[in-house]
């Protein structure tokens, strides 16, 4: 009886989340690795994923490592003519149900669609986060985390996180533990090389002839090896292209096609004999799981930082091209990022792979030539004193303005939103860099000024609204003064670009606004400037750290070398 | 399934919608099943 009464406590002390994600195969492998942080961290919490059936079953045999129960929405064959509309509703509400069974503490929305905004609306838990509508059909982001991811992912490049990093956050998890590790899974000597040379997007991936090369290259320099291109069945005519070529007639049998193959298959037939080259793909996030060592070709929209596999020590290789990366919608008949990367790079860093599980980058420079590594990038991944996955720049130690603020960015997110601090040493700067950073200081200045009149005039409102007979019109008067000011931050980070990842969150900070009354709303709108302010202080003070300041700007430009 | 079936379906479909549509001009609150019939509606126009 006593046994029973503690099981049912225990029972009842049993938190679950709820974690939505109905994006693609790679989005909730990510999602996964951030729940394996989660789990480490928090055994006691159990974990609900909700997930396309189309997308999950794929994977099931990963989802079933890390999450407790995985609901999967099959919304295609819930909506159906034969049942009707009344129907199609009492199918999706059934599945919504079985959702809700039990009591959720809180419920995370991790894939910004549409369709996962108004199915969060639809989850009882006692918290949401990410986004949601309320009552009103207002689109609610209650949580910084989620309103930054909202804000910065698939926008610039200056996001200083991993997505697995960035779901952890918004998750909560404080990362005492990690399982990232730099035990290698894979052997120093390898045989056998696993290509996924497909993409989602022509924009991510290379032509054909350039991958014949690669394969050529590598099957006739070492003749034990044998390479196996992954894919599914609607890559077989890219697949027949790239092996038709003459060149491979010789090597066809050490060429093994793995197309349309079952995940769990390709997963389990890799092992540490193995090296794994391709784009960035679902395949990469699902050999990350086993620390396969990789090679990870970044092109056209991929942001490396944001989507590199979430494991130690591999490598990623993306072009310097200034367009890069672009969005989906950018249109581009010539692929300049593609023509960027060459094909004698990924081969002789595969090469090197092969053979041990780390880059020497002088044998690279002998091996490469200047041209053919000048216009690109080699990144590591490593990590930070904060558990979060950093990319080494291994070409170039000198950093771009951009690496510069995306530490910036780091510092002021991580403090900001989780008070914890990253770690960062004072970079060594390239002589382009700090040319672009010497106008930087007084955009500082010019941000914390607006930013300034933004406190003032929410002051001002707040002020007028505890007179005990507030004047409309100046209240008015100064939300116009606010409008005016949120329309000059947008002017500035037209000009200065490296200042909008602030912006960008006060506006999705701003529009999500806490409070049910004027007061609170002004309240609100006042910390999100006071937000921007103390951003760009941080931003000014760390300039000054690098020595670039307002009043030296032309000393420094001229007087500093590359150094 | 028939052209006609789709119709029917896509009328009342419709006609839900915009019912749902009329309470959000009236500023009323939704309920779950105005949410639900959102749900559909995204996840059709995501279809196609």
């Amino acid at each position: 009886m006593g046994a029973k009464q503690e099981n049912n406590s225990t029972e009842v002390n049993i938190k679950w989340i709820s974690i939505l994600q109905l994006t693609r195969i790679g989005d909730i492998l990510q999602t996964a690795q951030a729940v394996r942080l989660l789990k480490i961290n928090h055994p006691e919490i159990k974990v609900q994923l909700v997930a396309r059936k189309q997308f999950a079953e794929p994977i099931q045999f990963i989802i079933d490592q890390v999450f407790d129960e995985c609901i999967s929405l099959d919304l295609k064959t819930a909506i159906n003519l034969k049942d009707g509309v009344k129907g199609s509703i009492r199918n999706i509400a059934s599945q919504v149900t079985i959702i809700n069974k039990r009591p959720i503490a809180a419920s995370i929305n991790l894939s910004f669609s549409k369709t996962s905004t108004y199915l969060h609306s639809l989850i009882k838990s006692e918290y949401k986060l990410g986004p949601f509508f309320n009552e009103k059909h207002e689109q609610v982001i209650q949580d910084k985390w989620s309103q930054y991811l909202f804000s910065s992912v698939m926008r610039g490049n200056l996001n200083p996180f991993n997505l697995v990093d960035l779901f952890a956050a918004i998750v909560g998890v404080k990362k005492n533990n990690t399982h990232l590790s730099n035990k290698e899974f894979s052997k120093e000597v390898k045989n056998k090389v696993l290509i996924h040379p497909f993409a989602s997007l022509d924009k991510k991936k290379w032509a054909e002839s350039k991958w014949t090369e690669v394969v050529y290259n590598l099957l006739k320099s070492n003749e034990e090896l044998t390479i196996y291109i992954a894919g599914s069945n609607g890559d077989t005519e890219s697949y027949e292209k790239m092996t038709a070529s003459p060149i491979l007639s010789k090597f066809k049998d050490r060429i093994v096609p793995l197309l349309g193959k079952k995940l769990t298959e390709v997963y389990d037939l890799v092992d540490e004999n193995f090296l794994f080259i391709g784009h960035d793909s679902m395949l990469s996030h699902l050999f990350s799981f086993k620390n396969i060592k990789s090679l990870t070709i970044s092109l056209g929209t991929v942001r490396v930082q944001e989507t590199a596999p979430y494991s130690l020590n591999n490598y990623v290789l993306s072009p310097k091209t200034n367009c890069y990366p672009c969005f989906p919608d950018t249109k581009c008949s010539y692929f300049q990022c593609h023509a960027d990367v060459p094909f004698h790079t990924a081969i002789a860093m595969a090469k090197q792979l092969l053979t041990s599980n780390s880059l020497n980058m002088e044998k690279l420079r002998k091996d490469v030539t200047d041209f053919n590594l000048n216009s690109v990038d080699i990144y590591k991944t490593t990590t930070n004193n904060l558990g979060q996955l950093l990319l080494k720049n291994l070409l170039d130690e000198n950093k771009s303005a951009k690496e510069v603020f995306r530490d910036f960015y780091n510092v002021i997110w991580s403090y900001s939103f989780s008070e914890i601090e990253p770690t960062i040493n004072l970079p060594k700067l390239s002589k382009n860099a700090v040319e672009a950073l010497s106008m930087m200081p007084g955009a500082a200045e010019n941000l914390y000024e607006l930013a300034e009149f933004g406190k003032k005039y929410s002051r001002f409102i707040l002020e007028e609204i505890s007179n005990n007979s507030p004047n409309i019109q100046s209240i008015k008067n100064y939300s116009v003064k606010i409008d005016e000011i949120d329309r000059l931050l947008d002017v500035l980070i037209t000009s200065y670009p490296l200042l909008s990842p602030i912006v960008d969150y006060a506006k999705v900070a701003k529009s999500n606004l806490s409070g049910t009354n004027i007061v609170e709303l002004t309240e609100s709108a006042f910390y999100v400037y006071q937000e921007i302010s103390t951003s760009s202080s941080i931003i000014y003070d760390f300039l000054g750290k690098l020595n670039i300041k307002k009043d030296n700007v032309k000393k420094q430009t001229s007087s500093r070398t590359d150094a | 399934m028939t052209s006609n079936e789709n119709e029917i379906f896509k009328k009342e479909f419709m006609e839900k919608l915009n019912q749902v549509k009329a309470k959000l001009a009236r500023k009323e609150k939704l309920s779950d099943e105005d949410f639900t019939l959102l749900l559909m509606s995204s996840a059709l126009e995501e279809q196609g």
